[in-house]
């Protein structure tokens, strides 16, 4: 995240693009959530 | 990351070297142009260029398939590469070429509609791009493997699908990567709509193309894990000794049914919502009107999604359960007519008393919004138990869903490539072909699909290569109208790709705003659109918005 990448990004962009990231993880922690929740529901069966 | 830096400025500009060096190049020249971009607009088009390569070899499939049908008794393929034909047939259109399409269309067109510069992971975008190409050369090397490709339905259904011989771990790895591909195509998505939307552009104030596609990517969020799930566990019992779906062991196969359709009816609105959007977008512009009930689309596609995950069983009525949960399978899912029907009356009211013009965009919404509430109705038809139970496994279903997928799903995305490719390219197609094009498919659809209702109705079964010879005629009236509808779409191809690279003679002098009842941000850019667009944060006027559930619409 920090140091290369962001070098040159003004503070809004770089508030973007954390935002955009941290959006995008609890994203994708749902997505595991929903595969976590299959299994325990194929487990228990 | 570094893209949204290159191309995602706020009102501060104090970086104006960084701005100057990377956020005014052109594209990259060559092939590395495609396999680097991070680019929404060049990963939109490789998206669309290649879903209409799947749609051809899978349309190719269901040439071998209606030939095969023409005749009852055995012409030209063994029964077992019939199958694998209609496997593959349905694995191809539907992870290659419905959702890509429209996965296209959404990279496309999204961010332009709401006023952003890319989607907000553009690094992720194009990795999820890239793995498509290689997921279907994979599956489709199958078909040159000992014992061929996967037989066993695209449903996957254990015991049979274990069956398969080495095709297995190849079909099973290229689901996994195409659940990759939609997952991180679906968070760029979501993500991009609710972070990099233009101020002033509330969530009740969006295009219903992205208010569609926003609801679509949350239900991929929430299903293609499952379907992850569902074959690493076929996986397990081929090749590590579980038992999850064999009776043998202790498993139930039944319990694989109950998880893909958990999936596999989601998906059905996966593969219809986008498309709701798009005739909601393309039909006010025609009709000259603001679209009717803005506010009631957005609630009836909320409500769709949230029925499309208790509805599951209904495509298993025959396989055994208890009456009430038949009951309630049945009325969740005659519930689903609700919702869509106030969609259908707001597309009949949009154009009620609109100054109507019918350009192939429009003719195709306009096909569109009658051949779909067909499919509609027979899925009504299909969604009583004890009806179910003489329908399953025939061509009746056959014929549902293909008539809510072709002149539903596929139609769309013709009618979106015809109504933006002038924005995209900056070259109008020509509209004397486009009406053939569109008469000789609105006509050979049907010729093809509605006597299947009558197969089905008469007892054809699904998935058979030979049949009774009563059922002859309308087999071979089908079979007609597959071909035709098949070589028809080439003169769509041509016209297409006339207007990307300028063929005969064609030229770009089309002004930023096309069609002159089309509103909102896309229409603001110039034609074609730049490779960049909105760098800077710009707010859109409540004119561009009139669309939407605000303002009323200018003539």
């Amino acid at each position: 995240m920090r140091g290369g990448r962001e070098q040159g990004m003004n503070d809004s962009d770089k508030e973007l693009a954390r935002r955009n990231i941290r959006t995008a993880l609890l994203l994708g922690l749902v997505a595991l959530g929903f595969l976590v929740a299959f299994i325990i529901v194929v487990v228990h069966k | 990351m570094a893209h949204a830096h290159d191309h995602t400025h706020g009102s501060d500009h104090g970086h104006d070297h960084a701005h100057d060096e990377h956020a005014h190049h052109g594209p990259d020249k060559g092939i590395m142009r495609w396999i680097k971009t991070t680019n929404h607009k060049d990963l939109g088009t490789l998206y669309l260029f290649f879903s209409f390569t799947m749609f051809f070899i899978g349309g190719l499939m269901s040439l071998v398939i209606r030939a095969e049908l023409f005749h009852p008794g055995l012409q030209f393929v063994q029964p077992e590469f019939f199958n694998q034909m209609t496997t593959m047939h349905a694995l191809v259109m539907i992870f290659g070429g419905i959702m890509p399409g429209f996965v296209g269309l959404a990279n496309w067109m999204v961010p332009m509609m709401i006023g952003c510069s890319d989607l907000a992971l553009p690094r992720v975008n194009n990795w999820g791009f890239w793995l498509l190409p290689f997921a279907f050369a994979m599956l489709l090397s199958t078909l040159f493997l000992p014992g061929g490709a996967p037989a066993g339905g695209w449903t996957m259904y254990p015991p049979l699908i274990l069956q398969t011989g080495a095709a297995f771990p190849l079909l099973i790895f290229a689901v996994h990567m195409m659940g990759i591909s939609s997952i991180t195509g679906a968070i760029n998505v979501v993500v991009t709509i609710l972070n990099m939307r233009a101020p002033g552009m509330t969530l009740l104030k969006m295009p219903m193309f992205v208010w569609t596609w926003l609801i679509t990517a949350y239900l991929l969020i929430a299903v293609m894990p499952v379907l992850a799930g569902a074959v690493t566990m076929l996986l397990t019992d081929k090749y590590f000794g579980t038992s999850f779906f064999s009776a043998a062991g202790g498993g139930d196969p039944v319990m694989y049914q109950h998880i893909f359709w958990f999936f596999g009816h989601p998906e059905v609105y996966i593969m219809i919502l986008p498309a709701f959007g798009i005739i909601s977008t393309i039909i006010p512009t025609f009709a000259r009107k603001k679209l009717f009930g803005y506010d009631s689309m957005v609630y009836a596609v909320a409500a769709i999604a949230f029925l499309s995950f208790i509805v599951w069983a209904h495509h298993m009525f025959t396989v055994g359960m208890p009456v009430t949960a038949e009951l309630f399978f049945m009325f969740a899912t005659m519930l689903i007519s609700v919702p869509t029907g106030v969609k259908v009356f707001n597309w009949l009211a949009t154009m009620w008393r609109g100054s109507m013009t019918y350009e192939t965009p429009m003719l195709f919404a306009i096909a569109f919004v009658f051949l779909f509430t067909i499919g509609g109705f027979s899925g009504l038809m299909l969604a009583l138990v004890p009806a179910d139970f003489q329908y399953q496994d025939t061509y009746f279903v056959v014929a549902h869903f293909h008539y809510v997928l072709v002149p539903g799903a596929v139609f769309s995305i013709i009618a979106a490539v015809y109504y933006w490719i002038p924005k995209w390219t900056g070259r109008m197609y020509n509209e004397h072909w486009g009406k053939i094009h569109f008469w000789m498919s609105a006509i050979f659809i049907n010729v093809l699909f509605f006597p299947q209702h009558f197969l089905g109705l008469a007892g054809m079964q699904r998935r058979v290569p030979d049949y009774n010879v009563a059922f002859t005629d309308f087999n071979e009236i089908s079979s007609i109208g597959a071909f035709v509808f098949f070589l028809t779409q080439f003169i769509f191809i041509i016209n297409m790709l006339a207007c990307c690279f300028g063929w005969f003679g064609r030229k770009r002098d089309l002004p930023a705003r096309v069609w002159e009842g089309a509103r909102g941000f896309e229409w603001t850019v110039p034609s074609p659109a730049p490779y960049h667009t909105f760098e800077d944060q710009v707010e859109l006027p409540d004119y561009e918005l009139s669309m939407g559930g605000n303002g009323e619409h200018a003539h």
